[in-house]
């Protein structure tokens, strides 16, 4: 059976690479992108299994891309989980808290987020 | 009677002025005598005089001289003319001269008492009259200098003020809140209040303001409103005429556009810091969870040992960030706390399950007694959790050999009673006083491993406070601590209250 493949998009590095660390070593297989629109040419070569989205990233931001993921037929059905850290810790302006109740996706995380819990809810959605 | 009035009789015959005295001094006047015009001139200058009988015809000087003179330098001093049957005629003359009555020679008791009190009452009534008119005008003349203050206070104060009727209608408003409502041609006064102030919000609360008048002259209903860019407080109360009849309403605006632009600002700059803080630490917290899984090697015991201290202080930091975070949101009074009906009981029993495991891991026995019947109240429950999380933190992490944690709740009167009790290291007498004090943590070689901010009591005083509750606190070093928070029980039911005071 083929490996899962995760696909994380998130313009911290750091994040990026451990979380994928983390994932390989539990068999995954794992893509990365570091903004909105990186994420997107990632998912027109790989469908992944499931989508890790931070909100807040240059160029793109997750809110968009999740909308547009969820609004084309081709790819409505990729669960996606996104890093929310819009509840407490950011000005309001771009990042609204009504638009991230109105978007669809599988599950919230708040940033900062524990390893294990990511972990745990990746493995929810697969 | 009128013991204090004095009469003088002025007459050159002997016979005359002690056949007065003898008339009057049993009516109870003090009589004094002249015997000519010059004398009389003399005592009416050294002493009070109320009223004067004078002969009309005397040598040195007569009545009509007197009468002059009189008039001139003691113009309330009402004069009677003494005169003989033969002399009517300069009687009327002295009449038309100013005096104020005559008596003839030989002349009956009677009569000249009726006169001598008929003068004196004319006196009273004229220097009464007199005392009224200066009263008034000095009435109207403060009254008028009051209004001129009161007109420029209330026109060059920076806060803007609304006056309503009891029809709430406006019937005075000043300069500042004509210019906080952008009014440069204002309706006509009185007018009803949706032509000054748009939003209805206003309206609402004077009603019931006017329905539900609160005598306590300190109560008052606060409101926020939003005028354009300006952010308006409304503070808003009944007045009362002097029988305790309700008039109307007074409002009074305080532009707090720069303060809520302030507060945005600091809430804007903590949240970005707390952010940026928060990010790369909970990366680096992350990368250690790789390295002690092992997904980047086999790490030895001293190795592990070192990054499981790293990872506790980096929590510790988060957890510093999160409490900053949290006392910037309550100070600036950004964290509103809900008022609702609320049972301890669950909360209790969640934050007890939610440490449950923590307790176990360092040998604490962490327990739970509540009573089911346990009285609401009025609070917020996600404060409410985090104080009763923050207290029993502290006690497992102060009970560093394990022991017992007893978390109990009783109804004691009006007051829902929780205790948090352990068995710990307890806190010497003159640091308790202290530990409420933010960034307060007291050292000893005891404490030395335990990791925190020293914010969280100072956050569940405030809490705790901001509920209207208290919190103690009993310990004996060796022996444990106890604190106990007391929050006041719901009310049955609140209506028609809406307001702060």
């Amino acid at each position: 059976m083929a490996k899962k493949y995760i696909l994380i998009v998130d313009d911290d590095p750091d994040l990026v690479e451990t979380v994928s660390m983390l994932l390989e070593s539990k068999g995954y297989e794992v893509g990365k992108a570091y903004d909105g629109i990186e994420g997107e040419e990632a998912i027109k070569k790989r469908r992944p299994d499931v989508l890790v989205l931070d909100v807040m990233m240059p160029r793109k931001n997750g809110y968009q891309l999740c909308k547009e993921l969820k609004s084309n037929k081709w790819t409505s059905d990729i669960p996606i989980i996104l890093l929310t850290a819009v509840g407490d810790a950011v000005p309001t302006t771009t990042y609204s808290h009504a638009e991230g109740m109105s978007i669809e996706a599988e599950d919230f995380l708040p940033k900062p987020v524990e390893a294990q819990t990511l972990v745990e809810a990746v493995e929810r959605l697969l | 009677m009128a013991e204090d009035e004095t009469i003088l009789v002025v007459d050159d015959e002997k016979v005359i002025r002690d056949g007065c005295s003898l008339i009057l001094k049993p009516h109870g006047y003090r009589v004094v005598t002249a015997a000519n015009g010059q004398e009389a001139l003399e005592v009416l200058a050294s002493q009070p005089v109320n009223v004067v009988l004078c002969d009309l015809k005397m040598p040195v000087m007569g009545a009509l001289e007197v009468l002059e003179e009189a008039g001139r330098r003691f113009p309330d001093i009402p004069i009677i003319i003494i005169t003989g049957h033969g002399t009517v005629d300069d009687a009327v003359e002295c009449m038309k001269k100013g005096a104020y009555d005559f008596v003839t020679k030989p002349f009956r008791i009677d009569h000249l008492t009726l006169c001598v009190n008929r003068a004196l009452e004319k006196q009273r009534l004229e220097r009464e009259t007199r005392r009224l008119q200066e009263e008034q005008a000095r009435n109207l003349y403060s009254l008028a200098l009051e209004q001129s203050r009161l007109h420029t206070i209330v026109n060059h104060m920076g806060d803007g003020l609304l006056v309503t009727n009891r029809d709430l209608e406006v019937v005075l408003l000043n300069r500042a809140f004509r210019q906080f409502l952008d009014l440069s041609a204002p309706p006509p006064l009185p007018g009803p209040l949706s032509a000054f102030f748009p939003d209805v919000g206003l309206q609402e609360t004077l009603e019931s303001l006017l329905s539900n008048p609160q005598r306590d002259p300190e109560a008052c209903l606060v409101q926020d409103f939003c005028q354009g860019r300006l952010h308006l407080r409304a503070l808003s109360a009944p007045f009362f005429g002097p029988e305790q009849e309700l008039l109307g309403t007074v409002t009074v605006f305080h532009d707090v556009t720069s303060f809520k632009e302030l507060d945005r600002l600091k809430t804007d700059f903590v949240n970005m810091v707390s952010h940026e803080l928060r990010s790369p630490l909970s990366a680096i917290k992350m990368q250690h969870a790789v390295l002690l899984e092992g997904l980047a090697g086999e790490l030895t015991g001293k190795q592990q040992e070192l990054l499981h201290r790293a990872q506790a202080r980096i929590q510790g930091l988060i957890d510093l960030i999160t409490d900053l975070l949290d006392v910037a949101k309550i100070e600036s009074g950004h964290r509103t706390l809900e008022q609702v009906p609320l049972s301890l009981g669950p909360v209790l029993v969640e934050v007890t399950d939610l440490l449950s495991a923590k307790a176990l891991g360092q040998g604490v026995d962490l327990r739970l007694v509540t009573p089911p019947d346990l009285p609401p109240i009025l609070g917020d429950r996600r404060s409410m959790e985090e104080v009763f999380t923050n207290l029993v933190t502290n006690a497992i992490n102060y009970s560093p050999d394990g022991g017992e944690v007893k978390v109990s709740a009783a109804f004691n009167g009006n007051f829902v009673e929780v205790r948090v009790a352990d068995t710990g290291i307890g806190i010497e007498a003159e640091e308790i006083p202290k530990i409420f004090d933010k960034f307060y943590r007291i050292k000893s070689p005891k404490t030395r491993q335990i990791i925190g901010s020293g914010l969280g009591l100072a956050i569940v005083k405030t809490i705790v406070e901001m509920h209207r509750g208290r919190i103690e606190v009993e310990s004996q070093v060796g022996r444990g601590t106890t604190f106990q928070v007391s929050l006041p029980v719901a009310p049955p039911a609140r209506n028609g209250e809406h307001g702060e005071t």
